[in-house]
């Protein structure tokens, strides 16, 4: 059901009675059905006395407030005061100013006022009378009936009676959905301001003294309820879980009482509804779950039991970690954290040897003391297990006591026996260094003789075994296995693959030689040294053997191109198988025209070929080598 | 006075290394660590006596005979009669540190099966699991068979044969040129297996650490921490640490493998 419906419901609800129906501002407080109300003249203060919840469990605190609201320009009402039953240990009164601008048949008029609210703590079943309420106005007392508060037993609180038999869903006040004015209850405390609420209406909040601490320091858990516009009864608390933590409720804190802040321009209300000590059991980023309460109350109204407004904490984180490794004494325990002093007594400083003495040992401190000390061991005293008693508190910020061991300690060997001393070393987190508290416990006279041993009926197993080592052999670290070595796998496969590089380069250079060589002895290749070399032999004055390389240069050329060697040809067969290897007529023409050349050269001339030969015999070299294939 | 200033600055020095962090934090002589802790044992004092060695562990210290000396300590109490819960596995621990640092003590060895042959009796006596040791898996076996460096060695022993080898093959003939061949087969055979088996050895040595259980018995978990219904690792059983989780470790024990708590556990540390 919306806002709208429900406001609609109550006003039908409200004018089936006979009050006049009044239509509130925003700034409105009002009678409501069940108050004690005065009939009063027209100009004297309205004032209303009232209980804010009628069933109580024993345990509980009631709340009874007195409203007194006057007109605009009339004399202010002063002073309220409450008749309570002696004995009784009332708080308050806590006043709120109020101001009231009604609408009743088309006159407006506007009231100011108050209300004083005290509460009243019940501790067993029964009823308790208070008042009547008072105040001072113009001279006069004004004064109130009494009030009747039904205390239950726990859990026996009965359900809130409904005149309406169930037609309309439960609801309390025509305002409870509609700002209330900012109440002053309680001192401001800037500590608790935040920029927006967590939630609507009501949140909680959590608090830690600090994030990170050491194993087994103290660190504390504050949970504030904060309330807007009024402060809500709490039913059904779940408690924080934190399996990572050793836990102890703190039940007094002086710092508990209401305060008030506040977020964006509203008022709220703020209360300490829980502290709790953790001790962390291990290193980590520790968790501590969220606390979550069920709010009753006009203003609270949700899905919680009774139909409350239940609300939950967000979990909180703690960075542990453990202390210093440096300078840590023997047989510190991790998560001895604190600080701690020792005392014992020894009784009786004699003893015949076999019998025994008693050792008490107290350990006080704050933290989480300890649960064992560490006894003193020597060959034969034997400590038994102690019986142990602790007186710890666990109040305001601090958990603090003590922890009183009695151990039953056996002498065997007659003589003077030095017990030794107890010890606890122990982490101290407020000087950041370690500590121990230790305490002598003097000497015990033991007379008589000492006792036979027991002979063991089971063999003892480890009894080959040789006796300590008392000198420290040498010793050297082994080094590093061979193939850890840098250089070890280089070594490996570099001599094999340097061996086979090295011969891969030699058949490579091989291979390109021959390739090389190859290259040489083509006909082309021919043709052009030819010409070369004919140049060469000219320049020398060896015109003869030119002559060969021109004509050498001429076949290998066509050979080179068509594939026709002229060398096995006669001369009359050159011409038509140069034909027929596609050389045109005047290209096989100028071919035998050189070639007559040189033989007329070699046989009929004493001239020889000169450079310019050369040349024309390049250029005709040239045209075979371009002559299709 | 330039003497003066001398002194003032040696003092200075001085001053600066006696209480630096190394020398604030690095563990006590193997010697005295024997004398301090046997000097406690003699008087019966066999918590300090186990806590001098260990303190020497913590601070980073690493000597076979305190190892040994340590083992012994844990069987001391056991003997008087005084053990805690994991005296066993513990000394175990010491046991298998003596043989990681001096693979061929003989006492620690023996130590170590006296000890393992007490774990299966009392198993055997509660009706449980008598096995306490497993063999290493395959791989392991085959690279343990020999050192690493014998491994290495003799890899490097074939990569020579097998560079000799064709270096002769390549400048000879008939029947040096055959031998050649022959060598060269038989080095790169040498070079193959045996640099393969050197990497085999490396990786299984630095693919899991060494552990060994502390607690009476050491049940296998799943990653979400449940129970994995296998039978549960004996106490003093030497197991390869494969990683670590937060609070647990993944341990491997023959052909069993699962999460357990980090406490049921003491991680050997490597020598060197």
């Amino acid at each position: 059901m919306n806002l709208k419906h429900r406001w609609l419901a109550r006003s039908l609800a409200m004018a089936v009675s006979t009050l006049p129906v009044m239509f509130a501002s925003t700034h409105s407080d009002r009678f409501e059905l069940g108050e004690t109300a005065l009939a009063q003249p027209a100009q004297q203060p309205q004032i209303a006395f009232r209980l804010d919840n009628e069933d109580v469990e024993a345990g509980e605190a009631a709340q009874v407030s007195l409203t007194v609201m006057w007109a605009q320009g009339t004399a202010p009402a002063t002073d309220p005061k409450l008749t309570t039953p002696r004995g009784l240990s009332v708080s308050g009164p806590i006043l709120t100013s109020k101001q009231h601008t009604s609408w009743v048949n088309g006159q407006v008029s506007s009231r100011t006022g108050f209300t004083a609210t005290w509460r009243i703590p019940t501790s067993k079943e029964g009823a308790i009378d208070v008042g009547p309420a008072q105040v001072t106005w113009n001279g006069q007392k004004l004064t109130t009936n009494s009030l009747r508060i039904a205390v239950h037993a726990p859990g026996t609180r009965p359900k809130a009676f409904d005149p309406f038999g169930g037609l309309f869903p439960r609801f309390g006040s025509l305002d409870d959905d509609l700002p209330r004015p900012a109440e002053r209850e309680a001192p401001v405390d800037p500590k608790f301001s935040l920029s927006e609420p967590l939630e609507p209406t009501a949140f909680l909040r959590p608090m830690l003294n600090k994030t990170q601490a050491v194993v087994g320091e103290l660190v504390i858990l504050s949970v504030y309820l904060y309330t807007q516009p009024s402060r809500a009864q709490m039913a059904d608390p779940h408690e924080p879980s934190a399996p990572d933590f050793f836990q102890r409720s703190i039940s007094s804190a002086r710092d508990a009482g209401p305060r008030r802040v506040s977020i964006n321009g509203t008022s709220w209300n703020v209360e300490l509804i829980r502290r709790v000590a953790f001790f962390p059991l291990k290193p980590g980023h520790l968790s501590i779950g969220p606390m979550s309460v069920t709010l009753l109350g006009r203003g609270f109204r949700g899905t919680g039991v009774q139909g409350g407004l239940v609300r939950s904490s967000a979990p909180v984180t703690v960075d542990v970690t453990e202390p210093p490794a440096a300078g840590r004494p023997q047989g510190y325990v991790l998560g001895d954290v604190g600080e701690y002093s020792l005392s014992a007594s020894v009784e009786p400083r004699t003893v015949n040897a076999g019998g025994s003495i008693s050792v008490t040992a107290v350990l006080r401190g704050q933290g989480n003391i300890p649960s064992s000390l560490r006894t003193p061991e020597q060959k034969g005293v034997t400590w038994l297990e102690p019986e142990v008693r602790e007186a710890i508190e666990a109040h305001d910020e601090e958990v603090s006591g003590s922890r009183t061991f009695t151990y039953v300690v056996k002498l065997e060997q007659p003589g003077s026996v030095d017990l030794g001393e107890l010890a606890l070393p122990y982490w101290s987190a407020t000087r950041q260094k370690y500590e121990v508290a230790k305490v002598k416990l003097g000497k015990v006279d033991v007379t008589g003789v000492a006792p036979a041993p027991v002979a063991s009926a089971a063999p003892d197993p480890f009894a080959a075994l040789p006796p300590m080592r008392v000198s420290a052999s040498a010793y050297t670290p082994a080094k590093a296995p061979l193939g850890e070595k840098p250089w070890f796998w280089g070594l490996l496969l570099g001599g094999p693959l340097l061996v086979l590089a090295f011969d891969a380069a030699t058949r490579a250079s091989k291979l390109i030689r021959e390739r090389s060589s190859q290259n040489k002895e083509t006909p082309a290749a021919i043709a052009m040294t030819s010409l070369d070399e004919a140049q060469a032999r000219l320049k020398s004055n060896d015109a003869r053997s030119a002559i060969g390389m021109l004509e050498r240069a001429v076949f290998s050329a066509v050979e080179a191109r068509t594939g026709v060697k002229l060398r096995g040809l006669l001369r009359t067969e050159m011409k038509p198988a140069m034909k027929k290897a596609g050389i045109d007529d005047d290209l096989a023409n100028e071919i035998e025209r050189m070639l007559e050349r040189t033989d007329g050269w070699r046989f009929q001339s004493t001239d020889g070929p000169s450079l310019d030969d050369v040349k024309s015999t390049r250029d005709l070299v040239a045209r075979i080598g371009k002559v299709r294939r | 006075m330039k003497r003066n200033a001398t002194r003032a600055r040696g003092a200075l020095v001085a001053m600066l290394l006696a209480f630096s962090p190394a020398s604030l934090m690095a563990a006590d002589s193997p010697a005295d660590v024997l004398r301090r802790a046997n000097e406690a044992c003699d008087r019966g004092a066999l918590r300090e006596c186990i806590e001098i060695h260990e303190s020497f562990v913590d601070a980073g210290g690493q000597h076979p005979d305190v190892s040994f000396n340590r083992g012994l300590a844990y069987l001391a109490r056991v003997r008087k009669g005084d053990a805690k819960p994991g005296d066993l596995g513990r000394a175990a621990a010491a046991f298998e540190e003596t043989l990681m640092l001096r693979p061929d003590d003989l006492p620690a060895q023996q130590a170590l099966d006296l000890i393992r042959g007490q774990v299966a009796k009392r198993a055997a006596r509660n009706g449980g699991d008598v096995e306490v040791s497993v063999g290493p898996p395959p791989a392991r076996a085959l690279a343990e068979l020999v050192s690493e460096t014998t491994w290495a060695v003799i890899a490097l022993v074939g990569a020579l044969v097998l560079t000799v080898s064709l270096i002769v093959r390549r400048s000879a003939h008939g029947a040096t040129q055959l031998a050649g061949n022959i060598g060269s087969a038989i080095g790169l055979a040498l070079t193959v297996i045996m640099g393969g088996m050197t990497w085999l050895a490396s990786h299984e040595r630095h693919a899991a650490g060494a552990g060994v259980v502390i607690a009476p018995e050491a049940r296998l978990l799943d990653d979400k921490g449940a129970p994995l219904g296998v039978p549960a690792l004996p106490e003093a059983a030497r197991v390869d640490v494969l990683d670590r989780k937060g609070a647990t470790l993944r341990v491997r024990w023959g052909q069993r493998e699962g999460n357990v708590p980090l406490q049921q556990v003491r991680v050997l540390r490597a020598p060197g």
